[in-house]
């Protein structure tokens, strides 16, 4: 009896063995079809451009489904869509055209080839998107880019991903319009200049920063709110404040002379530096004893603003700080 | 039975020897260590004199010469690297100002920093021969003031408070190695002698400031009570079932005026006065209901020649009582040229923002005369 038990469980086990064997991986498991790669939503939104002068590029990626690589060539080819742009701005803002997602202007990108191939042993190809004079494009508004396959020369694709939606984010060195930006108020003084009502306020919130160019930042000045981003847009254009980043300062390399501007209507005067608040840019090193160091980017500026002719002018005396890993921005 | 509690025993021992076995360490192998260090003694930070100079960080290691790296982040820091040690060294500092520097010696991911500091020329900046307490006095009328500033840089930063409006800087010449800062003051609008301190900085060393003080003496005014009547007062906001106007005048603080709230109207509820002639210097003074609501905070006082045709002297006069029957009496209020009509508008109360109501319990009126 107990032999036959062993037999048996010895030939399951062979049994196994042997049927993983014949597994065939190399035969292909599924049809060759061309997509264009996407989120669920149809939207590519996983790229973030520099907003440096010289631009920047993003790919469109159409890929080849599968379990193996292309035994032979696919021509890809790409036309100008627009009915994934309209649904968007329907389903996310129905008739609120004010807030629409708005397209990427053409003196804002190149789209050099509209027809790739993906070559045989490979699985996708990926379309280059040359984008420049970003910094014409308000960090508020969303763009979009809207192409699909010319279903006239790809004859295989996937219905469900022949159209992609390619979403605009920027940044620069200081901020990005991928993920909000945050800087916080630290030793900070915002004193109203008046004799009658003199009042002096200790900021310690945080002030979101968006980014202009490739050296420029937009930020709210002083303790101004703009309460419900989604309808701020006369609010941030009134309070706002532009800060460009300019040369090192002759006495610390890791510190930038910045210029402070109004960003639309503000009535602004950049101030001569005040002891710690040298109107700089500076990335701020905290080492500890042990060698541990802490790295921060901090905006450190002295301005006056009013937000109309007859009230009294607000002198900011202000340190905003960013905490940053320098090797997690290398990757 | 015996025979199976024997078979595992013995493929449970086997297991044990495999296990031992495989975790001895390898005593055999070299392994080759790369190492880099730099000695506690070579982190300290390290200082310049202004001249320039030169110091040598040890380096320990094992790692080929080409393999690890010395930089500095800054052009005036120049690091040169040798077997076994770092120089730092640099030139003359010819800034107003202390420089930093960071030198990293590194190999891979393991780095040292150096702090690198360097003194600069000695800045100076002085105020008639004083970095802070000189005071300039002037009289009430319109005045000019000289100051001589003497430094060895730029003199370009030359801040006058907001609070302080009626000092102007009119002129920053060269004369010699000085410069000579020309200001002048407005006519003092102040029954009290007031201040202002300018500061003095340069953009060579914005750290290193000098100022002075100016000091103005107050204006002499003789004020007269206005004889107001009912019939001179007005309001765009009577109230129709409580506080009429004239209460305003019954030298009653238990009496008051009180604007519209059984009604409402679109813009800021004023108050108005047409003066039984012109004047150009005045101020008033008032008395708070004897109650808890209604008291203005932010008011604007506006003169008119015509009643139609408005000028506003004060936007916003701010810093306004709000206990019950609380007085407050005005500064001096100049207008550029003599009026016939007053207008005490209401922009916020301590209940709300205009247009909302307010009430009062006394007003007066002076006309004040400057005496030589």
């Amino acid at each position: 009896m107990k032999n036959y038990i062993k037999i048996f469980i010895i030939a399951i086990i062979g049994f196994a063995f042997a049927a993983c064997e014949t597994y065939d991986f190399e035969s292909e498991q599924y049809k060759n079809v061309v997509n264009l790669l996407s989120n669920s939503a149809q939207i590519y939104d996983r790229q973030v451009s520099s907003l440096r002068t010289s631009g920047d590029t993003i790919f469109l990626v159409a890929g080849l489904s599968g379990t193996t690589l292309a035994s032979k060539s696919y021509n890809v080819a790409l036309v100008e869509a627009d009915s994934l742009f309209h649904a968007f701005n329907k389903s996310n803002y129905d008739i609120d055209s004010s807030r629409f997602a708005r397209w990427l202007p053409v003196e804002c990108y190149t789209l050099p080839k509209t027809q790739m191939e993906i070559p045989v042993g490979q699985n996708l190809v990926r379309f280059p998107i040359y984008l420049k004079n970003l910094d014409k494009l308000s960090p508020d508004s969303i763009y979009l880019l809207d192409y699909k396959l010319n279903t006239n020369i790809t004859k295989e694709f996937n219905p469900l991903k022949k159209e992609v939606l390619l979403r605009i984010y920027k940044e620069n060195e200081f901020a990005s319009t991928y993920k909000n930006t945050y800087y916080n108020y630290t030793t900070t003084y915002v004193e109203t200049l008046s004799l009658s009502d003199r009042l002096i306020r200790r900021p310690t919130n945080a002030n979101q920063i968006f980014p202009l160019a490739e050296n420029s930042v937009r930020m709210l000045a002083g303790d101004e709110t703009f309460g419900d981003y989604k309808e701020a847009l006369d609010d941030i254009n009134a309070k706002s404040i532009k800060v460009t980043v300019g040369e090192q300062t002759p006495q610390n390399p890791l510190a930038r002379q910045v210029t402070i501007e109004s960003y639309k209507t503000l009535d602004l005067v950049q101030l001569p530096p005040y002891e710690m608040y040298n109107n700089t840019y500076l990335i701020n090193i905290l080492t500890t004893p042990d060698g541990r160091s802490t790295y921060y980017k901090e905006f450190r500026l002295h301005y006056k603003y009013r937000l109309s002719s007859t009230l009294p002018y607000k002198e900011v005396k202000a340190i905003l700080r960013m905490e940053f890993s320098p090797r997690a921005e290398q990757l | 039975m015996k025979n199976n509690i024997l078979i595992f025993m013995l493929v449970g021992a086997l297991i044990y020897m495999f296990s031992v076995t495989s975790c001895a360490p390898d005593y055999q192998t070299e392994f080759n260590v790369e190492s880099l260090v730099v000695p506690d003694k070579g982190l300290t930070p390290i200082f310049l004199p202004i001249g320039g100079g030169d110091k040598v960080i040890e380096v320990v290691t094992n790692v080929p010469f080409a393999n690890w790296t010395a930089s500095s982040n800054a052009e005036w820091c120049v690091v040169k690297k040798e077997d076994g040690k770092v120089t730092v060294s640099a030139g003359n500092n010819d800034l107003f100002l202390t420089r930093i520097a960071r030198v990293t010696i590194s190999y891979g991911h393991q780095a040292y920093s150096i702090n690198v500091t360097q003194t600069g020329k000695e800045p100076q900046l002085l105020v008639e021969g004083q970095r802070k307490g000189v005071v300039k006095s002037v009289s009430a009328s319109p005045a000019e003031i000289t100051v001589r500033v003497s430094s060895n840089m730029n003199v370009d930063y030359i801040s006058i408070p907001d609070t302080a409006n009626w000092v102007h800087l009119v002129s920053n010449i060269a004369d010699g190695s000085d410069r000579i800062l020309k200001f002048k003051t407005d006519m003092s609008k102040s029954e009290t002698p007031r201040f202002s301190t300018i500061l003095i900085q340069s953009s060579d060393n914005p750290d290193y400031m000098s100022s002075f003080i100016v000091k103005q003496e107050a204006i002499k005014l003789q004020h007269s009570l206005i004889a107001l009547t009912e019939s001179m007062l007005s309001s765009n906001a009577q109230e129709p079932n409580e506080g009429p106007i004239r209460n305003l005048l019954d030298n009653n603080a238990g009496t008051f005026f009180h604007s519209a709230w059984s009604y409402s109207i679109s813009v800021a509820h004023y108050l108005q006065v047409a003066l039984p002639e012109p004047v150009s210097i005045f101020k008033f003074w008032y008395q708070n209901r004897n109650n808890s609501n209604g008291k203005p905070t932010d008011v604007t006082i506006s003169v008119s020649n015509d009643g139609q045709n408005w000028r506003v002297l004060i936007p916003h006069l701010t810093g306004l009582p709000t206990g019950a029957s609380s007085t407050y009496e005005s500064k001096p209020i100049f207008a550029d040229e003599p009026f016939s009509y007053f207008r005490f508008t209401v922009n916020k109360t301590n209940g709300g923002t205009a247009p909302t109501y307010f009430n009062m319990a006394e007003l007066k009126m002076y006309k004040s005369i400057l005496i030589p």
